[in-house]
């Protein structure tokens, strides 16, 4: 709904102040989905083009920034690869780097470490921690509490569409006897 | 436009790098070319088969190819989640569906280009070879003709080879284009040869050709931008289904000055203004057009009244 895809059977969503529709609100928006929905027969040069393509970057541009994100995502030597070759964490990158072409003053992201292994878990977290220090607002969804202990400044729970919980993860932690296993635990509490 | 052409760029990459295109882009060009050999099978007119042959090859990539490619490129986007993740970024659903049906037009256009220019260079060669017998000074065009349209054809598939295995071009998307382009030297090659003159060309029924081809195009990509539009909503098989029960409800529509002449035996006939039940040699275009603007239009409501992801 935040994205504009779906529509709301009520309420409604505001999105820098406009209709996740409009396109005014969208073009401040980085998105990288659960699973990483790519053209396979695009390579990773040409997905990352594609998208910047699609926020209307001039070709100089999108080239330069295609460029610096792969470089960026480690993607440089497998450039000019089709995407329907790459691994799971591969593809990962790519998709995360065609999130930020349009550098985002708001990123979301779907379950950003799923299906990942733990070099590629942890890689992504260090970049998803770069980008929140460098001032973007990152909205994260995902069941990987124990990832998001060490990501997130801010939690809300849901459960069937309603916030149960939630709060500063500082404040938390610091209730939480179990200082590793926290988040989890006040999950398991709340839910 | 960046926008547009992005998502254009990758509808149209994406079906020209289906094998099934460059093997009907290769099968077509070569029987083209390769009909005026039967010269004793004309049916009473000089490149008949040639012509026949053409416009067939353009009805199956049409109606066989590019509408389930079509359906395919939106209803696989909307499936697989490419579309959402494009949708959410600043492009329109409008904007989004005419650039995909944009994408595969432009691939269809090629291919029916592709097809006039080696039908003419075929019929062209029929002409030349069925006046050699008859008339002195006429030149027999016909063996180079086949060669230049057969070997230029083949040398493109060649090269589009040694390209992807030497320098990774992908080699259908290049065969393609590099294919289309043998059938412009073809046609240079034969036409420089035969001396084709004003004169000479009025013989020859181009203009005939290229309506045919005109007719049948827009009726095919009629279909292109129907399949897209059901896509926005329906399965693969549900598209197929109106599809082909649109193409059978065609045979009985009561609109005979709109619509070719299904009757008649030869396609060609049923396509010129002359020959079938077409009263007005711009009407069957301006049908055509009204149909894509109103599949267009609804293929974009329809779309922006759907939930993606």
């Amino acid at each position: 709904m935040i994205l504009g895809l779906l529509t709301p059977s009520a309420g409604s969503v505001k999105l820098f102040g406009l209709s996740p529709r409009a396109k005014a609100a969208r073009a401040k928006l980085g998105y990288l989905p659960e699973l990483s929905h790519l053209h396979p027969f695009l390579t990773a040069e040409e997905t990352v083009l594609y998208y910047a393509g699609l926020s209307g970057m001039s070709r100089a541009a999108a080239r330069k920034r295609t460029s610096e994100l792969l470089a960026q995502v480690k993607l440089s030597a497998a450039a000019k690869r089709p995407v329907g070759g790459f691994s799971k964490g591969m593809a990962r990158r790519v998709a995360i780097a065609s999130a930020l072409v349009a550098e985002p003053e708001l990123l979301v992201l779907d379950e950003p470490t799923s299906g990942l292994d733990p070099i590629g878990t942890r890689e992504v977290k260090e970049l998803i921690t770069d980008l929140a220090s460098r001032g973007m607002t990152v909205l994260i969804t995902s069941h990987q509490l124990f990832d998001m202990q060490d990501l997130c400044n801010r939690v809300a729970i849901l459960s069937n569409g309603k916030i149960v919980g939630g709060g500063a993860v500082k404040d938390i932690v610091e209730k939480s006897a179990d200082k590793r296993h926290a988040l989890e635990d006040y999950f398991a509490g709340v839910v | 436009m960046r926008r547009f052409w992005a998502l254009a760029r990758t509808a149209a990459v994406e079906v020209l790098s289906e094998p099934l295109t460059v093997i009907l882009f290769l099968v077509a060009t070569l029987a083209v070319h390769a009909l005026p050999a039967f010269h004793y099978h004309q049916f009473g007119e000089a490149g008949r088969l040639a012509r026949e042959c053409g416009l067939s090859s353009l009805l199956v990539f049409g109606l066989f190819f590019a509408v389930p490619a079509a359906s395919r490129a939106m209803g696989r986007e909307l499936e697989s989640g490419t579309a959402a993740a494009a949708l959410a970024r600043a492009v329109s659903r409008p904007l989004f569906f005419c650039a995909k049906t944009f994408g595969v037009s432009l691939v269809f256009v090629l291919f029916a280009a592709a097809l006039v220019l080696a039908t003419e260079t075929s019929s062209y060669s029929c002409v030349k070879g069925a006046e050699f017998g008859r008339n002195a000074g006429v030149v027999n065009v016909w063996g180079p003709a086949f060669a230049a349209g057969v070997g230029f054809t083949a040398f493109a598939f060649v090269a589009a080879a040694f390209a992807n295995r030497f320098r990774g071009w992908r080699f259908c998307l290049w065969a393609c284009l590099l294919m289309a382009l043998a059938q412009v030297a073809a046609a240079g090659v034969s036409f420089g040869l035969g001396g084709c003159t004003g004169a000479v060309w009025e013989k020859l029924p181009a203009s005939g050709i290229v309506w045919s081809f005109a007719v049948l195009s827009v009726g095919c990509l009629v279909f292109v931008q129907m399949a897209a539009a059901l896509a926005t909503r329906l399965k693969e098989p549900g598209v197929n289904g109106c599809v082909a029960l649109a193409l059978a409800s065609s045979f009985v529509w009561p609109v005979r000055a709109l619509v070719p002449d299904v009757n008649a035996f030869w396609l060609a006939d049923a396509l010129t203004p002359a020959g079938g039940g077409v009263v007005s040699p711009g009407m069957p275009l301006l049908a055509g057009a009204c149909l894509i603007v109103f599949w267009t239009v609804a293929g974009s409501w329809l779309l922006e009244g759907r939930d993606v992801g």
